[in-house]
């Protein structure tokens, strides 16, 4: 192992555990935003305990090393690159499941654990966590806890800090704490926990959670409602949620996305719609019926084209892994792509939309929805045909106005994918001058050197978050 | 795996989504973010297109660490040839083959005879004799030798006309299965052409990046293949055929004259117990009391029907119960020669499948191919493995 730092960290974790070959450094520089992979780290360790993540942090606040924790790499908000270099803490080998206690309806995991391996652990105990980002075959819940993930299920069952009860964390300077507990109530103090939660790794580096379950709903099934605009789709949204039926999920999806997806839909969804919705309702089986069709009445009084149950749970499945697909999906007709996450309070879809439509046609860049709908996350995605000085100047513009926009309507600048460093620029439009240094001040009391993932929320400030980079 | 500049636009379509972790072995097995499909292109991409990153051992490593199993392109989202991205990273890397000049002979001669002759056959079996490797012995002979010919239908009128072409393998190690394919085809109505002249269907080649004999070897065999003018061409490698009827078109240069015959021989091309479960059987299989599970190989899926073929054939046979293994298609780590190149990572992909073949209880296991028929069988306590076709053979006895 060539220098010091690989040498040293090989104390904490053992040989295996550290890599700092320039070809294993490549591999970590970016997360699913390829435009932030800018920095390398010096070294990239992988912990197997809470308490090698805390002899990793005391040696890197010894000398003032930044620290950058990573999950799967998956995120979308370029979170976890380490521009600055440093260390990458790679936990993804803390992987195991540390205790299902379905008396309490409750599980213990490490940071590590996938999502998707999470749900098939649990799923056959009868037991059901909603939280269902798009990326759940490889995320990590750690990385869904530091940046708040949600998904389609985010419009009945709320996103990822709805089911964590409590953690154990690694503060900068080592201190290993525990907030929280297995409790579904719990009147404490501050909220340690969910400080953690959309912390991005900035205060310290969670190891362990503590996650609530519910009981796994014993009936669902899956509707498409076909629209004849984007503006309709919307207002039959707005429509659902005020009427108080509340689908599992309810996804908007242009004909554009449709048509991308109908590789994956089988058999493949063959309308003339504008603009589609997908939805999934769960719950008892006469809760289910019922729903349905309350749902489909109410869709059909509002002048939809038409509204299909799909019976088959093969094809049903079908929808649900293409929706889950759409994003990579969209770059087979993309040179280039810039996903949004701007989420609106969903009475004020149909203007989101609308205003989208007129943004989209003044600035001559094409803009593909598929969004989560039912809780106002339209994930507004602008494609590009080419990728040159001229488009990428075009993205920053129409995130910007896209931005503004859905702060206009009383949105907030990210429903579900974090700042990182692609939203950076915007918070202070959302929290304002007083709230950004009330959470430095934050920081300081848990990362006083300013080591923890360096650039991520707001940008970078030398000197007054630690050393230079 | 022409020039790797070639993918150049296909590598730029990856989106990053990192969603390629889901279905990588190699990946899995050792959770380094060096070992995924995206950081494996973008590492070559890296070195050998853009000169950013240096050519080292590591890099080469990473190129290497690679079961090409496939499953990365099969589920990218957006349709990246990550595999054949690799094999072409790998042609670059190493521009006469990879090895040095003993071990690309040796792969020549392997290649050129389609199995283990003379030398190369008696070190092998010193090999195997002194338990240095997992090998059965290797006759003197090969399948293709002691069998060119044509081998009327035992059975009525012939249903078909196939060239049956013996992987590796079959010709040369594994000769009971070859045995078994011929058997079986002619009691079900099929006549079957042995070609002597045939070789290797190039896939050890593609994956040591040595194109100058992976091409040699395609146009060898679809010249004869062309010649033969068969109804259908079996095999009962699952890898042979995946690059016959699947890479063979694609890799030959689309000047090259024989590259349309290759297109028109592909649909033609099935494995044995694909094809046979598609047509049916017409000879009556006998009872056989066993409990037996498939292992899916990483090469299938080049029919739809490839992945229930065994199961759906073997399960006529009275007294054989049919048992699924969790995640039967998950690999086994053998990856051709991946096995003895990278013991470590391999030994820990197969322990996770032993682990689910143990669960079936079953005493038989069948898979299609033989490296993964050979390094399942190398573990402990695995239970007697072998091509589905050996099976129903056997029942016929």
């Amino acid at each position: 192992m060539a220098g010091g730092l690989g040498r040293d960290l090989e104390e904490i974790t053992g040989a295996g555990s550290v890599l700092v070959n320039p070809a294993d450094l490549y591999a970590y520089r970016s997360d699913a935003t390829y435009d932030y992979a800018t920095g390398k780290p010096d070294a990239v360790v992988l912990p197997q305990s809470t308490e090698q993540v805390a002899a990793i942090l005391r040696y890197a606040s010894a000398r003032g090393i930044f620290v950058t924790p990573r999950g799967a790499g998956s995120g979308l908000s370029g979170g976890c690159t380490p521009i600055f270099g440093g260390i990458v803490v790679d936990l993804k080998r803390m992987n195991r499941i540390l205790g299902v206690n379905p008396g309490n309806m409750t599980a213990t995991v490490e940071a590590g654990v996938v999502l998707d391996k999470f749900k098939a652990a649990i799923g056959p105990m009868g037991l059901f966590y909603p939280p269902d980002p798009q990326s759940a075959s490889v995320c990590t819940i750690g990385g869904n806890v530091a940046t708040r993930a949600g998904g389609p299920r985010g419009v009945k069952y709320g996103t990822t800090p709805h089911y964590v009860l409590g953690l154990t964390a690694v503060l900068a300077d080592g201190t290993i704490i525990r907030p929280g507990s297995l409790c579904v109530k719990q009147s404490v103090g501050y909220d340690i926990t969910h400080l953690f939660a959309g912390s991005e790794g900035t205060l310290g580096i969670i190891t362990q959670v503590h996650l609530r379950l519910l009981p796994k709903p014993k009936a669902s099934a899956t509707a498409v409602v076909t629209c004849n605009s984007a503006e309709q789709a919307a207002s039959v949204v707005s429509a659902i949620i005020s009427a108080g039926t509340v689908p599992a999920m309810l996804e908007f999806l242009t004909a554009m996305a449709v048509m991308v997806m109908n590789s994956i839909i089988s058999p493949p969804l063959a309308g003339d719609g504008q603009a589609y919705l997908l939805m999934e309702i769960d719950g008892s089986p006469e809760q289910v019926a019922a729903d349905l069709k309350n749902l489909s009445a109410l869709c059909k009084d509002m002048g939809v084209m038409d509204v299909r149950v799909i019976e088959d749970q093969k094809e049903a499945a079908s929808y649900w892994k293409a929706r889950a697909s759409l994003y990579p999906f969209i770059l087979t007709m993309a040179k280039k792509m810039v996903i949004e996450d701007v989420t609106v309070p969903r009475n004020q879809l149909p203007e989101f939309v609308k205003r989208l439509g007129e943004l989209s046609a003044r600035l001559g860049i094409l803009i593909g929805l598929g969004g989560h709908a039912g809780d106002g996350n339209m994930h507004p995605s602008l494609l590009f045909s080419e990728v040159n000085e001229q488009t990428r100047e075009k993205a920053e513009q129409a995130v910007e106005q896209i931005v503004r926009m859905g702060l206009a309507l009383g949105g907030t600048i990210s429903g579900e994918h974090g700042i990182g460093l692609h939203k950076s620029a915007f918070v202070e439009w959302e929290l304002g001058r007083e709230q950004i240094a009330l959470m430095k001040r934050i920081k300081a009391a848990f990362d006083p050197d300013g080591i923890m993932n360096p650039g991520k929320i707001w940008p970078y400030e030398a000197g007054r978050e630690g050393q230079e980079a | 795996m022409s020039d790797i500049a070639v993918y150049k636009e296909q590598m730029e379509k990856c989106s990053h989504c990192a969603f390629c972790q889901a279905f990588c072995p190699v990946f899995e097995a050792e959770l380094l973010e060096t070992f995924m499909p995206r950081a494996r292109m973008e590492i070559a991409r890296a070195c050998l297109l853009e000169n950013t990153l240096e050519r080292s051992a590591r890099v080469a490593e990473v190129i290497d660490r690679c079961l090409l199993c496939g499953r990365c392109s099969k589920s990218c989202p957006g349709g990246v040839p990550v595999e054949a991205i690799t094999a072409a990273a790998r042609s670059a890397l190493y521009p006469h083959g990879k090895g040095g000049p003993l071990r690309r002979h040796m792969l020549r001669h392997f290649c050129q005879n389609r199995g283990l002759l003379g030398l190369h056959r008696q070190a092998a079996n010193l090999a195997s004799r002194r338990g240095w490797s997992p090998l059965p012995q290797v006759g003197e002979k090969l399948f293709a030798e002691l069998y060119a010919g044509n081998w009327p239908s035992k059975n009525g009128t012939p249903r078909a006309r196939a060239v049956y072409f013996a992987g590796c393998a079959a010709n040369s190690l594994y000769t009971d299965t070859a045995d078994a394919t011929l058997k079986v085809l002619t009691r079900n109505g099929i006549e079957v052409n042995v070609i002597k002249e045939m070789v290797c269907c190039g896939m050890p080649a593609y994956a040591a990046g040595d194109r100058e004999l992976l091409l040699e070897c395609i146009r060898k065999n679809v010249e004869s293949l062309a010649n033969a003018d068969a109804d259908v061409i079996l095999t009962e490698c699952s890898t042979c055929g995946m690059f016959l009827k699947q890479k063979a078109p694609l890799l030959l240069p689309p000047d090259d004259p024989l590259a349309q015959k290759a297109k028109e021989l592909a649909p033609k091309i099935f494995e044995v117990t694909d094809y046979l479960s598609q047509v049916g059987l017409i000879a009556a299989p006998g009872r056989l009391e066993a409990r037996v599970t498939y292992h899916i190989p990483c090469h299938s899926a080049w029919t739809p029907t490839f992945d229930d073929a065994p199961n759906k054939l073997l399960a006529q046979i009275p007294g054989v119960e049919m048992v699924q293994m969790a995640e039967p298609n998950a690999c086994c780590g053998a990856g051709g020669s991946f096995f003895a190149d990278f013991a470590d990572t391999a030994e820990k992909i197969l322990q996770k499948k032993m682990a689910d073949m143990k669960n079936t209880k079953a005493e038989i296991c069948v898979t299609q191919c033989p490296a993964c028929r050979t390094y399942i069988q190398s573990a402990a306590d695995a239970p007697e493995t072998l091509h589905p076709i050996r099976l129903l053979a056997k029942s016929y006895e």
